[in-house]
């Protein structure tokens, strides 16, 4: 029984992989009707690689960032320039023209080549948040104070991007590109888009091992004592700052990476990918998913959009709202585990509670 | 008492907060090996002592300079806290303070020596060594059944004993105890009175106590401070038969039997 509360969460995570690497081969056999679902669920595997990341940095360090999408946004947009790049081989784009530009900005340079920008896809999204973190975590700047903050942060973010119009095409944002592998679209690009929905898988089971190996150990333990009890933690000889910069970095870069993976499925980024309401939805994955435990941001982040996927399509497109806000709540209020906590806390307890009445009712 | 020179130099410290002065002026010295008892009424000024030896409060004036065993003095003064436990001074607070969602265990790894760095706590395992020191260290306060339980799921008294096995564990010293016997029935402190007086042996330990049995049991050193002031200092009969100690502290209506 033990053994299993260790290992079913990594179990469950082999069954959700299985499952999606099945997802090309169900289209090959013609059960799933249109490719356009295999689309959406490598948008849910960069989703889930984001809500890894949400959940190292809240459930397990109980900071609450609601400003991830900018992070999320810098990976997207470092990914899409070297995409449209290679459409355009390497001349500037319509926008820059527009914009009154002859030739290609030197922020735009480095995009030309492939490992330059596979390095910034994880060093600028890094970068922003140590300078970030320094300067809010040394100060010891916490709770609620550091929430306003972030979200403050990634809105600073969005109007950036939409003043720049010239270099990043502002409110329209990067479209119509292609992904690294080239067009997916249509029947004769199939075999691209299965490559590049097990690559998008294989980074994902990186990055959720990454997390796993992370939170086991020591390390883990040291999270959930700064959430626990952050003064204390000073008191045990530990420099809190210091590792809240370190796992705050680190889900950044996390949610950087998911950014890029999103704009291959997308085919396009803009800004509206850092706003305030991208960022939270990504915290509502995470908290009703389970937080504190790796396994949930991955359900949450699933579930919720693959609900979005079905419901908000149909006539429920105006009431998805509310029932994702109501959801939230109730979790908030009443499961605090989420769907990770209902399955391994609630439902056992229920279990006992209901084996003690029956004993009880035995004995009389 | 081999060595016994000084631990720890408290120098004209003053407190003023908003104008009230919670400490004034008070100065002392800490033996090395010894077990020091600060006591006095409340709002005497004990904890706000304690805070700013371990620097959760800045002094408004004065100094603490820390003597660590053959190496040379340092100034505590201005020092980052977590940079003080490192130095070997640690604290335990008077709420117990124990990380409620990790087990016994995990809160005494935390809790051990050196590595402190984050690549060594993703990276390094813990030795065997340690793994046999944190048990060892769990017996003595008899929590060694229990290293696999929640530490929030421990008794009150229980929590005591794992603030205090962390104390230990940490190989610190300087150890202080902000009442360490509150919540604990006689036995259990005398118990921790009989374990004070054994680790003296490698460590200084600084107490704050109002159970004037536990004072009488453990104590090498009494100081008494009494609205802020240093008031007098002498092994506990000393103190407690001066009759200013008797007017302030004892005649308040037997708070030492609290």
């Amino acid at each position: 029984m033990k053994s299993l509360k260790k290992k079913g969460p990594d179990i469950c995570f082999a069954m959700i992989a299985a499952v999606l690497a099945c997802a090309p081969l169900m289209l090959n056999a013609g059960i799933l009707n249109s490719s356009s679902i295999v689309l959406f669920l490598g948008k849910c595997i960069a989703f889930a690689i984001v809500a890894i990341g949400i959940d190292l940095i809240w459930g397990y360090t109980g900071i609450l960032s609601l400003g991830h999408g900018l992070y999320f946004a810098l990976g997207g947009y470092c990914m899409a320039m070297y995409l449209k790049l290679q459409e355009t081989g390497g001349g500037i784009t319509d926008f820059m023209h527009i914009g009154g530009m002859t030739e290609l900005p030197l922020v735009w340079r480095p995009f030309n080549y492939f490992p330059v920008a596979l390095i910034l896809i994880i060093a600028v999204p890094g970068t922003v948040a140590y300078l970030i973190g320094y300067f809010i975590f040394r100060n010891r700047v916490k709770g609620v104070y550091f929430s306003i903050i972030s979200q403050a942060l990634t809105w600073a973010g969005y109007s950036i991007f939409i003043a720049l119009s010239p270099y990043t095409n502002g409110n329209v944002g990067i479209t119509e590109i292609k992904t690294i592998l080239g067009s997916i679209k249509g029947e004769a690009h199939k075999q691209a888009m299965f490559e590049l929905f097990y690559i998008s898988l294989a980074i994902l089971i990186v990055v959720y091992a990454a997390a796993r190996f992370l939170t086991s150990g020591k390390f883990g333990c040291l999270l959930v004592a700064i959430r626990d009890g952050e003064n204390r933690t000073y008191f045990s000889g530990y420099k809190v700052s210091a590792y809240k910069n370190f796992i705050y970095v680190v889900s950044a870069v996390t949610a950087g990476i998911a950014g890029a993976v999103f704009v291959n499925f997308n085919g396009s980024i803009t800004p509206s990918q850092m706003t305030i309401s991208y960022s939270i939805a990504m915290v509502i994955w995470v908290a009703i998913g389970g937080r504190g435990t790796i396994i949930g941001a991955v359900i949450g982040a699933f579930l919720i959009n693959l609900c979005e996927y079905n419901l908000s399509s149909g006539s429920m497109v105006e009431i998805w709202q509310y029932i994702i806000g109501a959801a939230f709540c109730i979790t908030i209020l009443f499961f605090k585990g989420g769907i990770v906590g209902i399955i391994t806390e609630q439902i056992p307890a229920v279990a006992e509670k209901l084996k003690n009445r029956k004993k009880k009712t035995k004995e009389a | 008492m081999a060595v016994n020179d000084v631990a720890l130099e408290i120098n004209n410290i003053s407190v003023c907060f908003d104008g009230f002065y919670a400490l004034t002026d008070v100065r002392t010295r800490v033996m090395r090996n010894t077990v020091h008892f600060f006591i006095g009424p409340n709002g005497a000024g004990k904890t706000t002592l304690l805070d700013i030896i371990c620097a959760r409060t800045k002094p408004t004036a004065g100094t603490v300079i820390f003597h660590p065993k053959n190496r040379e003095p340092v100034r505590l003064t201005g020092m980052k806290e977590y940079k003080i436990v490192n130095e070997g001074v640690g604290r335990k607070f008077q709420v117990p303070s124990v990380f409620v969602n990790l087990s016994v265990e995990e809160n005494m790894i935390l809790a051990l020596k050196g590595h402190k760095g984050i690549f060594d706590s993703i990276f390094r395992k813990t030795t065997k060594e340690e793994l046999e020191c944190i048990h060892n260290t769990l017996k003595r306060v008899s929590l060694d059944g229990k290293s696999g339980e929640r530490a929030g799921s421990l008794a009150h008294g229980e929590k005591q004993w794992l603030e205090i096995a962390m104390q230990l564990v940490s190989k610190p010293e300087i150890i202080m105890l902000d009442e360490p016997a509150a919540g604990m029935g006689k036995p259990e402190t005398f118990k921790t009175g009989e374990i004070l007086k054994e680790i003296k042996k490698d460590c200084t330990i600084i107490v704050i106590e109002h159970d004037m049995d536990f004072v009488k049991q453990a104590a090498d050193i009494v100081t008494v401070l009494h609205e802020g002031k240093f008031l007098m200092e002498g092994n506990v009969n000393e103190v407690l038969a001066d009759k200013t100690v008797q007017a302030v502290y004892l005649g308040r209506g037997g708070e030492h039997d609290a």
